[in-house]
């Protein structure tokens, strides 16, 4: 009797390893990935108005102003040769003077750079070999300065843009 | 060579010939941002004297006039800077009832500006002491001058004269 309960009992985890074994079933996909290169620059506004007031008795250069307020954020995975250039869309009349310096982390800043001559298409490097990821956050001086002789500047809408590439 | 080994030269040439026009493509990426900046310089005039108090003493007499000769003084200078148009320098004394005569003459006026050849300090309205400054910054020498008669006696007089910048 307990040689036939073992039997059916071996018989039926037989038949079930059976059943289990033809219900299985896969099927395979191919998934592409790709990451496509990524440039992104945003800024976090504009700057307050640049305005010269004031100045030394006897020299011409009068005293500039300056504005610290904005911040810069890029994004990229190209490479270690991504730089950042900068251009006005028209240049600055003679005997006035922009400079901008972006802070960089990712890069290389090239610090305080005058952009009065640049214009669209002539822009110039304000940071170079950056690395690749985010840098986030990082501050956009502007200095304006003027001469006594080249009078005086009523107010006046300069674009500046940054461009960030290869 | 084949025609078909031709067709598939060319084929491979241009497929080599896009795959360079894509990474071109790859690398001309760039991403921009821009940023308004509103720029302007308003009006300034800026004027300063170096040289401190001044210390006129007539002590002096001419032995062929027998009259006091002048004391002077050349040790200030004048800075000034203007971006405006046709400006000019004033001179004025706070002594309105002076009887010493205080005269001034700007000398060595760098750059911009013509200088009047002497102006005399009585207490009157301002003297226009250097003309025609425009856009710029100069300096000059000033030079005080001062002088009395035997008849005006003997006495202490103190002036407080102001320079100004102001429109030409």
């Amino acid at each position: 009797m307990k040689k036939s309960i073992f039997g059916i009992t071996l018989l039926a985890a037989c038949v079930l390893m059976i059943n289990g074994a033809y219900a299985q079933a896969s099927a395979n996909q191919t998934v592409n990935l790709s990451v496509n290169t990524v440039y992104k620059i945003a800024t976090s506004g504009n700057p307050g108005a640049l305005t010269v007031t004031t100045g030394t008795a006897g020299t011409d250069a009068l005293t500039s102003v300056s504005d610290a307020s904005t911040t810069y954020s890029i994004t990229q995975n190209f490479g270690p040769t991504v730089k950042i250039t900068a251009n006005l869309d028209a240049v600055l009349q003679s005997g006035y003077t922009l400079q901008l310096n972006l802070a960089s982390s990712k890069g290389t800043s090239a610090g305080t750079v005058d952009i009065s001559n640049t214009s669209t298409g002539s822009g110039v490097s304000v940071v170079t070999g950056i690395g690749m990821g985010a840098d986030a956050g990082k501050s956009i001086t502007y200095t304006f300065s003027a001469l006594a002789s080249a009078g005086t500047l009523t107010s006046t809408t300069k674009t500046v843009t940054l461009t960030l590439t290869n | 060579m084949k025609p078909k080994t031709q067709n598939m030269a060319r084929n491979l040439a241009g497929s080599i010939l896009l795959l360079v026009n894509l990474t071109s493509f790859s690398n001309a990426q760039m991403s921009s941002a821009t940023q308004i900046l509103t720029l302007s310089v308003k009006e300034l005039n800026a004027i300063d004297l170096v040289g401190g108090e001044i210390d006129l003493q007539i002590n002096r007499v001419s032995e062929t006039t027998n009259q006091p000769l002048p004391a002077e003084n050349a040790g200030s200078r004048l800075l000034w800077t203007s971006n405006g148009e046709n400006r000019k320098i004033t001179v004025a004394t706070n002594n309105t009832a002076a009887r010493f005569s205080l005269r001034i003459i700007a000398k060595n006026v760098s750059t911009s500006g013509s200088s009047a050849t002497e102006v005399i300090l009585n207490g009157d309205a301002p003297k226009d002491l250097i003309r025609s400054v425009s856009r710029s910054s100069g300096s000059c020498t000033i030079k005080y001058i001062a002088a009395a008669d035997v008849s005006e006696g003997t006495g202490t007089e103190h002036h407080l004269v102001t320079y100004t910048i102001t429109g030409g």
